[in-house]
């Protein structure tokens, strides 16, 4: 079988194993490539299926993207021949997501990342505290987010216009 | 906390360092019990400054977002963008890349081992090791022009091309770096002041790696097959013949021996390549302010710390609408925290030093004695003499 084919088995299997209604969208744009994205209420469901059922068991990172509408958070998850990529939606007023530290223990620091950095909030995560930020960072200000560009992030946190304007 | 646990902070800042990070200790007598992560002394930004600039101003940017990785750090981004434009870059362009990321892998574990050999107070094989790597690195000028920050890869393929007279120099400079890092396995499997201070040392078990997602070296002298350029061939790896070492110690030593092995077969692909590099075109077209259609793409490299990976979310404009960078370095904290607990203070420097961080001098220490109020300085050197002394006693 080749790997395309195989790659395509593993996301049929995901598939089949949440249920065709919460998998909201799939690809497999060319071969060790794959996006699958589901509801957040699915998501630990479907990260324990592929760590224990389809040996996905190396988490490379967590990526956390501002939308514009909400915000969404990809779960790089990986093994021979396989990079996939699980997403989960999270509307701006309700940031939280499941931790998926219980399944992936080495997602641990990765989770803290994108709560500093996006203000996702990964419930019951062992150890949740700033990872990235200064310690006076202001709160609530979370930088990757698009309502903030270089300009107005430097007026917010040194509270002065400085720099080039981008 | 108890009466015998003391708090030690390490770090953040020091000209020397790569990249400054914060660990804080808790240790109990000379047995460190805990340890705590503090990273972001270097974060720059970059990924926001990326969203605001053109591909090929963050050509730029992503090049400089680690000085021993440069050019792995290109190749993904890179190849990222092609991905998404779907373009396919010249064949001739793909060996260069090659090329000049494997002859950064040299430098970067030659660069390494030195400065493990200095931690353990073997600095006669630190400067005869940095002496070897100043024939890599005039190589890499030769090639590029530049000794660090090649600027090789570009959106479309590279930007210089490699001169067919100059190739027997290349080659008789690759047989005398694989010569002299085979007498290096040597040294580093026998002399006794390594195998002392690095066998046993900073363990983490196989499942342990494969837990705590460890990447690149780290895994492999653990024993995970794990390794980009056979899991998920990019460029022209899935033709080159070549080995993947593993140990199973999981000790520095393994690292040691991974590392060293590595430069080896580094060595052979590079020659490779220039046995087997087609003729042709180097480039396709790329304008500076041409537009990327919508789309995503992830992008694994493997760097010489291990995985690297980039991410791109474009919107159809010229400039990314996401860029995500995780650099190898992130993904073994959590391993190098499980080296340490259960180890000596003498340890540190030796075990940091072991996964390859992009810091590797532990700067300032503040041993803080919370009971009894105490508190003392120490800095990288003090440490690092303080390690030695220990071991001599």
């Amino acid at each position: 079988m080749s790997v395309l084919e195989e790659n395509n088995k593993t996301v049929e299997r995901l598939t089949e194993h949440i249920g065709k209604k919460d998998v909201l969208e799939a690809t497999v744009p060319r071969e060790r490539r794959a996006f699958v994205r589901v509801p957040k209420e699915r998501l630990l469901e479907a990260a324990a299926f592929l760590h224990d059922k389809e040996n996905l068991k190396h988490v490379t990172t967590i990526t956390a993207v501002d939308t514009g509408e909400d915000l969404q958070v990809i779960y790089h998850l990986r093994k021979k021949d396989l990079s996939l990529s699980l997403k989960v939606n999270t509307p701006y007023d309700d940031p939280k997501v499941p931790s998926i530290t219980g399944v992936y223990n080495g997602a641990a620091l990765y989770e803290r990342e994108v709560y500093d950095l996006m203000g996702v909030v990964p419930e019951d995560h062992p150890d949740l505290r700033r990872l990235i930020l200064a310690d006076e960072w202001p709160e609530g200000v979370f930088p990757l987010r698009k309502e903030w560009d270089v300009k107005s992030l430097r007026k917010r946190v040194d509270g002065e216009e400085w720099g080039r304007n981008e | 906390m108890s009466e015998r646990e003391y708090i030690i902070p390490i770090g953040p800042q020091h000209p020397a360092l790569k990249e400054p990070e914060n660990f804080l200790f808790k240790v109990d007598g000379e047995i460190v019990v805990d340890v705590e992560p503090r990273i972001g002394y270097n974060h720059r930004g970059i990924e926001k400054a990326m969203e605001s600039r053109t591909y090929i101003q963050n050509l730029y940017i992503v090049e400089r977002v680690c000085g021993i990785c440069s050019n792995a750090h290109q190749t993904a981004y890179t190849q990222c963008v092609e991905e998404v434009l779907g373009m396919e870059i010249p064949e001739r362009s793909k060996y260069i890349r090659v090329f000049v990321q494997e002859l950064e892998r040299i430098h970067s574990h030659l660069l390494w081992l030195g400065v493990a050999a200095h931690e353990i107070g073997f600095d006669t094989l630190f400067y005869y090791i940095w002496r070897d790597r100043e024939v890599v690195m005039d190589l890499l000028e030769m090639v590029s022009g530049n000794r660090c920050n090649y600027a090789m890869p570009t959106i479309g393929g590279v930007r210089r091309d490699i001169s067919k007279e100059n190739f027997p120099m290349y080659h008789k400079m690759l047989d005398t770096l694989h010569e002299r890092t085979l007498y290096y396995l040597g040294v580093c499997a026998s002399e006794k002041t390594i195998l002392e201070r690095a066998a046993g040392v900073g363990v983490t078990s196989k499942a342990d790696a494969i837990r705590l997602s460890a990447a690149g070296p780290t895994a492999r002298a653990s024993g995970v097959e794990s390794d980009i350029r056979k899991d998920s061939p990019y460029l022209i790896y899935d033709e080159i013949p070549f080995k993947m070492y593993t140990e199973t110690g999981g000790d520095v030593l393994s690292n040691v021996l991974v590392r060293v092995n590595e430069t080896m077969e580094a060595a052979k692909i590079c020659k490779w390549v220039l046995d087997n590099i087609p003729d042709g075109p180097i480039k396709e077209k790329f304008s500076p302010m041409s537009r990327v259609p919508e789309g995503e793409a992830v992008s694994l490299v493997e760097a010489q710390r291990g995985e690297l990976i980039h991410y791109l979310q474009s919107r159809g404009e010229n400039k990314p609408y996401r860029y995500k960078i995780r650099a190898p370095t992130l993904g073994n904290i959590l391993t190098v925290i499980e080296k340490l607990k259960g180890g000596y203070i003498a340890d540190i420097p030796i075990v940091l030093a072991g996964i390859d961080p992009c810091f590797s001098c532990t700067d300032r220490m503040v041993f803080v004695d919370e009971g009894k109020d105490r508190m003392w300085d120490m800095n990288g050197d003090q440490l690092r003499r303080y390690g030695i002394r220990w071991y001599e006693k």
